[in-house]
Parts: C-alpha cells; sequence; structure tokens
C-alpha cells in the first residue's frame, strides 16, 4: 500500500491544507484498524524526515490523514492516523451551498452580533438643537 | 414639502460610486418638490457659465447637487481637453480622461456599472458630436452629457438623474428598504460654446417623489417594466436573492399576510388651532413692557381706579384679571387698546395679541450613524432629548437614527400648555410631548398687601383651569379654554380654583432652564481586536456557496448532499463546518 508523507503547515481547521510532500513509500496496513483511523506499518522512513512528517495520504482510500503519532518497533516505524475529512472532501463540499453564520470576508452589518465586546464607559454626544427660545414676553389677559 | 434624504456609500463590483456616497456628512437637507425653470437668454444675464449655473441650482433645490463627486470614470486621458471633458468638470464630474494623441476620436461613450471605459481620440484637435453617459446604481444615477466640439456658438447639453434613499434603508451594499416615498431630481441644462467656454443658457429642474416599491425601468424595447429589488440591487456588490433576510425573500415561511409592506404614511406637523378664546371677544390678551405692566399695577392701587363700577359685575374688582404671566414666546401684535378691568377703562394703552396659539421653530438636531451597524441601535444605543419647559424624554434609535429632528413647539400663551412636535425625516411627526411653557407672576410682587389675595386668586383661576388642560389633549384646552369664556363672562371670571404651586413652580423652572432643545447619545465604545474578522468571524447569515467563500466561514446549516463518505466521516464534517473551517 502507498502512503504518501507531507508535512503540513495549515491548522486543522483549514479546508485545503498546505502541504509539502517528504516521502513516498510502501508499508503494510495493520490489521484491525479503521480506515478512519489507520496505522501503517513501514520500515523506509528516512529519519531525516521524521521532525516534518505530519499528514499523510492514502491514495488506494482516496483520503488525506493527519499523522497522529509515528511509534518505532524494532525496524519498524507504525504510522498512526486519523482522517482529515475537510481536505479529504474539499472537492464535494465546496460546490455546497449553506447558511452561512460567520464570515471573515462578507458581512451583514445589521446583524446583531453577540460576540462584538463594549467598554463599560460610552461615548456620550451631546447634540443641540439650532434653535431655541430666546424672546420672553409678559402677558397680561384680562376678561372682556 | 417633501424631503430629500442623503444616500449612503454603496460599492458597485469593488468600485466606490461616489455619486452616491454621504453628502453634507450625512446631514438630511430639504427641497420643494415641484419644477423650476430658468431661460437665461431672455433674462439680462444671456448666459452664464457654469459656476453661476450651479449657484442658480443650489438657490432653486436648497442645496447643489453637483457637490455629489461622481468619481471613478473617465473618458480618455488624464487631461481634460475637449469642451466635453469642461463641461463634465463644471459640474463636478471627476477623473475623466479625454483621448490620446493619433487616436480615432470617439462619438459616444457610455458607462455602466463597474465599467472602466477608455475612449480615444484625436489630441488637439476637437471632439464633436460628443456624448458621455454614465449610470450607476441599477440606473438610479444617470449623467447624460452632449456636445459638437469647441466650436464657437454650437449648443451643448447636460442632464442628469438621482434618486436618493436615506441612509437607513440601505444595508451594506444594497438597498435592502426601499419602502416608502423617496425624492428624485433631474436637471436639464442646455447652453451654447462661447469664448471657447460652455455657457448655460436653460436650466430645467424637477423634484420629484417616487414610490420605492414600484421602481419603474423602460426596457431597451420601449416597455415599461416594475422593478424587483434583486432588480434594484442587481450588479450590487454581496447582494444575493438567496440571502433570506434581504427584502424580498424567497419564501414568507407559510404566513397569511400579503408580504408586503405599504409604504408608510408620512405623519404632518400639527399647526396652531384656529379656533381660541380670543376670537371670542370674551377675553383680551396683552403683551405689555414692563413699564406698562408697572403702569397697570400703579393705576390699580391708585384712587382714580373706580372699585364701586367694577362690583357692579364682579365680587372683587382683581377678579377680572385672568393671569399675568411671562411666556417664552413673543406672540405678534393685533395692534393696542386700552386696559379695562371690568368696565374700568384704566387709560393703560397696551399692545395686545390676536391669537392664542403660537407656533415656535426650535431647530433641528441631525443623529448620524456612529458605527453603521446593528451597535447605532438599542439597545446599545441610547437617545433622550431634553425639551424646555418639558424635560427629557428617551427617543427610539430605531425611530430617528440616520434621520433629522425638527422640533416645533405650540405654545397656549393663556394657559402655557405647550406642545412639542418633533418630526422626524422621513417619518413626520411620530413624537409629541407636552409641558407648561408659562411663569406665572403673582402680583403681590407689585407689593399691594390689600390686592394680593384677589389678585392671585384671579391668576390661579385662569391658570388652573387651563393647567388641567393642559396636561391632556391640547385641543382640548383649546376647547375648554374657548368654552371657559363663551359661555358667560360670569362663568369665565367666577371660577376660583385653588392656586396650584405645583404647576407654576413647573413653569418657573423651565424658565430658569437651558432653553434650547438638545439630545444626548449614548453608543457603544468598541473593543474590537485586530483582526477580528480572521479570527471570529462577521455575522453574515446567508445562503452562499461555499467556493465563493474565502477565509474563516462557520456554517449555520449545510446539506452534505452528493458527498460519499461514511457517516462518522459527514458527521465529522458538519461538526467541523459548524465549529468553522477556513476556505
Amino acid at each position: 500500500m502507498i502512503l504518501r508523507l507531507f508535512q503540513n503547515i495549515s491548522d486543522t481547521n483549514v479546508v485545503q491544507k498546505d502541504i509539502i510532500q517528504k516521502a513516498e513509500i510502501s508499508g503494510t496496513l495493520l490489521e484491525d484498524c479503521s480506515i478512519l483511523e489507520p496505522v501503517i506499518a513501514t520500515p523506509l522512513i528516512a529519519a531525516s524526515d521524521l521532525k516534518y512528517i505530519n499528514y499523510a495520504e492514502i491514495p488506494d482510500f482516496g483520503r488525506y490523514y493527519y499523522v497522529t503519532d509515528i511509534i518505532c518497533r524494532g525496524k519498524l516505524f507504525e504510522v498512526h492516523m486519523k482522517i482529515d475529512v475537510l481536505n479529504t472532501y474539499k472537492d464535494q463540499i465546496k460546490p455546497l451551498q449553506a447558511v452561512i453564520a460567520r464570515q471573515e470576508q462578507n458581512n451583514n452589518v445589521m446583524l446583531t452580533d453577540g460576540l462584538l465586546k463594549t467598554y463599560a464607559d460610552p461615548h456620550i454626544e451631546i447634540r443641540r438643537a439650532s434653535g431655541g427660545f430666546t424672546d420672553f414676553q409678559y402677558i397680561f389677559c384680562v376678561a372682556g | 414639502m417633501r424631503e430629500i434624504l442623503i444616500p449612503a456609500q454603496v460599492v458597485v463590483n469593488n468600485i466606490n460610486y461616489e455619486i452616491m456616497l454621504q453628502m453634507y456628512n450625512d446631514e438630511v437637507i430639504t427641497s420643494r418638490e415641484g419644477s423650476y425653470d430658468v431661460d437665461f437668454s431672455e433674462r439680462s444675464e444671456g448666459r452664464v457659465l457654469i459656476p453661476a449655473a450651479r449657484n442658480w441650482i443650489k438657490n432653486q433645490l436648497g442645496f447643489d447637487p453637483f457637490i455629489i463627486p461622481s468619481k471613478n470614470y473617465y473618458i480618455g486621458s488624464d487631461t481634460p481637453n475637449s469642451m466635453l471633458a469642461k463641461i463634465l468638470e463644471g459640474f463636478n464630474t471627476e477623473y475623466y480622461k479625454i483621448g490620446e494623441t493619433g487616436d480615432t476620436q470617439p462619438t459616444r461613450m457610455e458607462f455602466n456599472n463597474g465599467d472602466n471605459v477608455n475612449t480615444r481620440n484625436e489630441q488637439n484637435s476637437y471632439l464633436q458630436n460628443n456624448q458621455a453617459q454614465f449610470r450607476s446604481y441599477a440606473g438610479f444615477n444617470t449623467i447624460n452629457a452632449s456636445c459638437n466640439g469647441i466650436i464657437e456658438l454650437t449648443s451643448w447639453s447636460y442632464s442628469c438623474d438621482f434618486k436618493f434613499f436615506p441612509t437607513n434603508s440601505i444595508r451594506g451594499n444594497g438597498i435592502q428598504d426601499s419602502t416608502g416615498t423617496f425624492a428624485s431630481l433631474r436637471i436639464n441644462c442646455d447652453g451654447i460654446i462661447a469664448s471657447l467656454n460652455p455657457y448655460v443658457e436653460r436650466i430645467s429642474i424637477q423634484v420629484l417623489t417616487f414610490d420605492g416599491d414600484l421602481w419603474q425601468q423602460t426596457t431597451t424595447y420601449g416597455d415599461l417594466i416594475d422593478l424587483t429589488y434583486a432588480d434594484l440591487n442587481a450588479d450590487i456588490n454581496g447582494f444575493s436573492n438567496d440571502n433570506p433576510y434581504e427584502i424580498n425573500p424567497s419564501t414568507w415561511g407559510g404566513g397569511y399576510g400579503s408580504g408586503i409592506i405599504n409604504p408608510s404614511d408620512i405623519i404632518d406637523d400639527p399647526t396652531a388651532p384656529n379656533i381660541d378664546a380670543v376670537s371670542t371677544g370674551l377675553l383680551t390678551i396683552f403683551k405689555p413692557t414692563l413699564a406698562q405692566v408697572q403702569a397697570l399695577g400703579d393705576y390699580l392701587w391708585s384712587s382714580a381706579f373706580d372699585v364701586d363700577t367694577l362690583k357692579k359685575l364682579f365680587g372683587d374688582p382683581m377678579e377680572a384679571i385672568i393671569g399675568l404671566s411671562i411666556v417664552p414666546v413673543n406672540p405678534p401684535g393685533a395692534g393696542s387698546k386700552n386696559v379695562k378691568i371690568g368696565d374700568v377703562d384704566t387709560g393703560i394703552s397696551m399692545p395686545y395679541i390676536g391669537r392664542q396659539f403660537v407656533e415656535k421653530d426650535l431647530g433641528s438636531i441631525t443623529i448620524d450613524p456612529y458605527i453603521g451597524s446593528f451597535m447605532d441601535y438599542s439597545p446599545y444605543t441610547k437617545i433622550q432629548i431634553y425639551l424646555p419647559y418639558i424635560g427629557f424624554r428617551d427617543l427610539s434609535p430605531e425611530d430617528v437614527m440616520g434621520t433629522t429632528l425638527s422640533i416645533k413647539y405650540i405654545i397656549d400663551v393663556v394657559s402655557g400648555g405647550c406642545n412639542a412636535i418633533i418630526n422626524v425625516s422621513g417619518k413626520g411627526a411620530i413624537y409629541q410631548f407636552n409641558g407648561s411653557a408659562i411663569a406665572n407672576i403673582p402680583l403681590s410682587a407689585i407689593n399691594y398687601s390689600g390686592a394680593i389675595q384677589n389678585a392671585v386668586s384671579a391668576i390661579g383661576s385662569g391658570l388652573t383651569t387651563v393647567a388641567g388642560i393642559a396636561t391632556g389633549n391640547p385641543a382640548m384646552g383649546a376647547l375648554g379654554v374657548a368654552g371657559l369664556v363663551s359661555n358667560a363672562a360670569n362663568t369665565a371670571v367666577n371660577s376660583k380654583p385653588t392656586i396650584q404651586h405645583s404647576g407654576t413652580m413647573g413653569g418657573a423652572a423651565g424658565l430658569c432652564s437651558v432653553q434650547y432643545p438638545y439630545c444626548i447619545i449614548e453608543r457603544p465604545r468598541l473593543s474590537t481586536p485586530a483582526r477580528y474578522n480572521n479570527f471570529i468571524g462577521n455575522t453574515l447569515n446567508v445562503t452562499m456557496t461555499l467556493s465563493d467563500c474565502h477565509g474563516l466561514t462557520i456554517i449555520d446549516s449545510i446539506h452534505l448532499d452528493n458527498v460519499i463518505c461514511t457517516d462518522k466521516e459527514r458527521e465529522e464534517l458538519l461538526r467541523l463546518l459548524k465549529e468553522g473551517v477556513i476556505l
């Protein structure tokens, strides 16, 4: 089974990961493991790549994985992985429509945003009218 | 009078078409609806340069519509070197270009939303039969100019249409609420070229109103069609029909309403009632000077005052005096005549007034949005208005944000009852508060002790009757006083209620207080960390295709159709999308 090993510099919530391939090796899928969290044993990882490898692809599974651990067992390296659904299914989810609650580049400024914080001391603005009472007059009122 | 309200900034295809930009710092300007025409060729001026023509337009409208710079489009090169350029420049159309050396001369230039048009002509030659047309914001604003080049005594023309929407009808980049009646402006100018300059000969201005719900447009085939909100917002960056909170949503959610919000009616300002106590002839209201008041006092306590004659009508001489007070307005006089106390002519002449109710304009206050978002409304923003003789009252930011408040008082100079009318631009007189705008002067101040009780009783009689009215409906107040006098003279003068000190205190306190209205606006002070949108995201609540989203995106709801994955993966996808992903 082919295993492509990458260095991933993207955060886990990035859909399309920024990855640099470090190696393409063959290995053996250990028994009793899920395709969502597979473990592959391989003797072929160069020690110099170990410090970079944190991401993988198994082309046969059509999935990308986070490398969660690399365990050395004798001359074999066990590569423990966990599915990255975002990168794996990016081409299928991008054409989908969704109701977007929050977005970085688009906004609807008239919607109340409960996450915005305000200081305790507000701005106090005083606006004076352009007119007023300036002319006062005695009024004397009699019957008749 | 119809109000022309100031539009807000609009971005079309990421270009600021500043023809829709804020003018006059978002103040509301007003102009009378109607037509204005001038033919300078029939007047002594004969013809005027464009700046003078703009001044004439400004004087007619009350504002200069060409103060709105029309930017971000151009014709040809950077240097205005044609008569068309001069005309456009005169009307504050900026960033135009005309031609490049050696290029072909254009005959027509048309600009549409988002266009960035370069046209060419032979520099150093005269552009002839030129036309420039600019349209922006779904046809709300158009400018057309044409001329025959720099040819002496040839004609040119310039026309423009502006549609004005109030700031608060625009949300983000589109018109979200065009409900109501709005103003439009059409200006046509004709002129001739003389001494290598464009001169204006005729101007025609039409200030009209149009129904924001039924903005119509003539198609290229000549048909008149009603435009939908989607049409109105066509090509407006960020506008999407899929947005459930845009106007004209795709569904009403099964409600039984029509889904149509009828245009609001403008509440007209009330005016001073035509019916009053003065017109009955049973009451006379004088507006004496201080010297005249003192002379009257001297007379009342002199031997010349024939009390016996007066007592035939009144039990006490001072019962004939209804009141002496100070009001914060100077009612227009209707003439002068001698003061008669009962049937006794004092021989002291005073100006009298012909109307009991007086209107007083107290100017206006403009309430500008501060942030330009939901934070400008309650509960984040609070607005109070101080009204002289009334006190502080709360105003709803939803009612008044982005508007101008025009404040007018109607004052009953007999009772002091006053009604403050706050006209909110675009809505009308939707706020009215009443109070007491009178400071009573007990005649005891003159220190004639023998008359104190009667005088004060007389004053109290008049004041208390109307003070009670003042706390209720002002119109009823008018009827109350009129009725008081119209029944019979003795009905009027025999009422002797007790002096209500609290009422008079209110008036005197008002006299000692600030005499102009002012607003106290409490605005939120935001604590917004840098790159807030990057880390937390802006509220959106719009249906969008994910491929159109860039950066942090938090999904409210999505159907993962056609995503071929396991159930666990689908759950994981949903969780991550709702927690927020970076696209």
